[in-house]
């Protein structure tokens, strides 16, 4: 099973969202990494057939989703970022809702709803109305109804959003045993959700893909470009004010243990350390201005980092090897 | 398909506006209706008011006192009988010359309560019909009338009815030669002699159907969020991507439609309909649909049941 996106572009009158962006998905866990506003919806929503491409295709197994219509849907599974409910529905209500959209026999529809609800910790709410869940409920009932058609096909938008850690950490377990045969795409800003289960990490900036690897094999790409070095507590705000900054420890000594994403040592003693995906992260989208403006400015910083990719792994723009 | 209906229509009325609209629309019909029956009032033959049900069981006796075939025969007899007993006692230049007010003051002053019932029967009412000029009391009308134009009753119901084609709504419009033929064939229709009898379950019916305008509001009410709810609710998305989410789910959106509002329709229909029928009786479903002031009141050849339809 192959889910191709070839040269992908969505166009929102004179914004560009998504920019020929180009990537071939076999199972396995993909993590979508990037900034608001990097696109990551946006992506998801074509993908998942909710949002016309202004040009490009999506192909599953060689052919356009566009023309598989209700067949690709029921391989599909969505959760989108804003996920909405009925709110005088049950939690079983709406799984069971979602099971006749979704074309599932009636008598298998309850059994799956049960033991879903069940597995995402909502077995004891089935009957509850959703207006009276929390986020974290929610959340997890959404999650709930995107697997429940057993789907070849999982796109996950931020779905972690509103859960607490041990909520999290259920999830990940959950995508890593669902993943087995199956595409899975997981957009997050949230490293640690897919630090650990994904197998292929796409990061996004400004509608294009600037990476796109295995986790180690990415976070290598900033391998001398982390630092850790011991300051002055009164130095760390400095730092903090001319470079990237993933963490401050403040000791009781007075001192600081300040880790800093930065091509140069940014004090001296500053010594190199093993990069996390956090760090690629922060070093990607360091240029702030970028994140929320996403203008020539961001473009410029785009190319540059697509430039230093392809000089280290000869990968050109979209992902594609020369 | 009949899972996916079941849950529009559960989304249809579980919505609050959707039940608070329908419900208060449902106990101002309930109310309507209960009113309807309770605020019927008639005098009786000795000057009493009665109401409500009482009322309306007097009604239903005066009506069956007269039912039967209304051969030109029985016309002829029961207009004489009733003419003189308004010129007994009232002079017929002077009621010619008399407002309505007046001529009803007179006749309170010089009848006995037994005759003045018999002078505001609604029978002699619908027997003068055909004659009656607007602004006069049935006695004005039978005082005028010759014994010839007595036994013309019918012939005066298809000149009339020929008069108001002619006259075409006050002048507001023409009929065509078409229009005119299909009227005078529907007038033509009807079955001659007319059956008199007491129907007023039926009638109320009639009378009260425009009512069932409060089932239209409710319905738009209910419905019209119908399709806008899934942006609403943000639920679209997730719809969108599911597999019938862009085909059955329409149907089925537009089935729960249907069914909701023929459903709400019906249930007020029923409450009209149950309310008038068990309230003012059942009786007299065959007779003439008489809902057009004359001469169209007797014109269409519809009963009152098919009429009620």
């Amino acid at each position: 099973m192959e889910l191709t996106i070839d040269r992908l572009s969505r166009q929102f009158g004179s914004h560009i969202a998504v920019d020929r962006v180009s990537a071939r998905l076999t199972p396995g866990v993909y993590g979508l990494l990037g900034a608001n506003g990097a696109g990551k919806t946006t992506l998801m929503r074509m993908v998942c057939g909710v949002l016309r491409p202004t040009s490009g295709s999506i192909l599953l197994d060689g052919r356009d989703i566009q023309a598989l219509g209700d067949h690709y849907r029921a391989r599909l599974g969505y959760l989108p970022q804003d996920f909405g409910y009925y709110p005088d529905f049950s939690a079983l209500d709406f799984m069971l809702y979602m099971a006749a959209l979704k074309g599932i026999d009636r008598k298998r529809a309850k059994t799956a709803a049960l033991e879903l609800l069940d597995l995402v910790g909502l077995g004891g709410a089935a009957r509850s109305k959703v207006r009276t869940f929390s986020g974290g409920m929610k959340q997890r009932l959404g999650i709930a109804q995107a697997v429940l058609n057993d789907p070849d096909v999982l796109v996950l938008d931020e779905p972690t959003a509103g859960l607490d850690p041990k909520e999290r950490v259920r999830f990940r377990n959950l995508i890593s045993s669902f993943s087995q045969d199956k595409i899975v795409v997981l957009s997050t800003h949230i490293v640690s959700d897919v630090e650990y289960i994904a197998d292929e990490i796409l990061v996004m900036r400004a509608g294009a893909f600037v990476m796109q690897g295995a986790p180690g094999a990415i976070t290598a790409q900033v391998e001398g470009r982390v630092w850790e070095c011991s300051v002055p507590a009164a130095m760390a705000d400095a730092l903090a004010e001319r470079f990237t900054v993933s963490n401050v420890h403040y000791a009781s000594d007075g001192q600081a243990v300040v880790r800093v994403v930065s091509d140069a040592q940014p004090a001296p003693g500053a010594r190199a350390v093993a990069p996390t995906l956090e760090d690629l992260y922060l070093y990607v989208f360091r240029d702030a201005k970028g994140i929320t403006d996403e203008g020539d400015h961001a473009s410029r910083n785009a190319a540059e980092l697509r430039g230093f990719v392809g000089r280290a792994r000869g990968v050109g723009r979209g992902g594609e090897e020369r | 398909m009949l899972d996916l209906v079941a849950f529009e229509l559960k989304k249809v009325v579980s919505r609050r506006t959707t039940l608070v609209t329908c419900s208060v629309l449902f106990v101002l019909i309930c109310g309507i209706m209960t009113l309807n029956v309770l605020q019927t009032k008639t005098e009786s033959d000795t000057g009493e008011v009665l109401s409500g049900l009482d009322a309306i069981s007097y009604n239903r006796e005066a009506a069956n006192a007269h039912a039967g075939e209304l051969s030109t025969e029985r016309i002829v007899a029961d207009l004489t009988a009733y003419r003189d007993l308004a010129l007994s006692k009232m002079d017929a230049q002077e009621l010619s010359t008399m407002s309505d007010a007046a001529a009803y003051s007179l006749m309170k002053q010089v009848f006995t309560p037994e005759e003045q019932a018999m002078l505001t029967d609604g029978y002699y009412s619908y027997l003068l019909s055909p004659w009656r000029v607007a602004g006069q009391e049935p006695y004005q009308t039978a005082a005028q009338l010759t014994d010839e134009q007595m036994g013309q009753f019918y012939e005066t119901v298809a000149q009339g009815f020929q008069e108001t084609l002619d006259d075409g709504m006050g002048g507001s419009w023409t009929y065509t030669d078409a229009e005119r033929s299909y009227w005078t064939a529907m007038q033509q229709r009807v079955e001659e002699p007319l059956a008199y009898g007491y129907a007023g379950g039926w009638e109320d019916i009639l009378n009260c159907v425009a009512f069932l305008t409060f089932a239209m509001l409710g319905v738009c009410v209910a419905l019209a969020p119908m399709f806008a709810a899934e942006y609403q609710e943000r639920t679209d998305a997730v719809l969108l991507a599911s597999r019938f989410g862009r085909s059955r789910l329409v149907v089925a959106e537009v089935i729960a439609g249907f069914v909701f509002a023929t459903a709400y329709f019906a249930l007020h229909a029923a409450v009209i309909c149950g309310v008038a029928l068990i309230a003012f009786g059942t009786e007299g479903p065959t007779f003439p649909y008489r809902l057009c002031p004359p001469p169209f009141r007797m014109a269409s050849p519809w009963r009152r049941l098919q009429a009620s339809r």
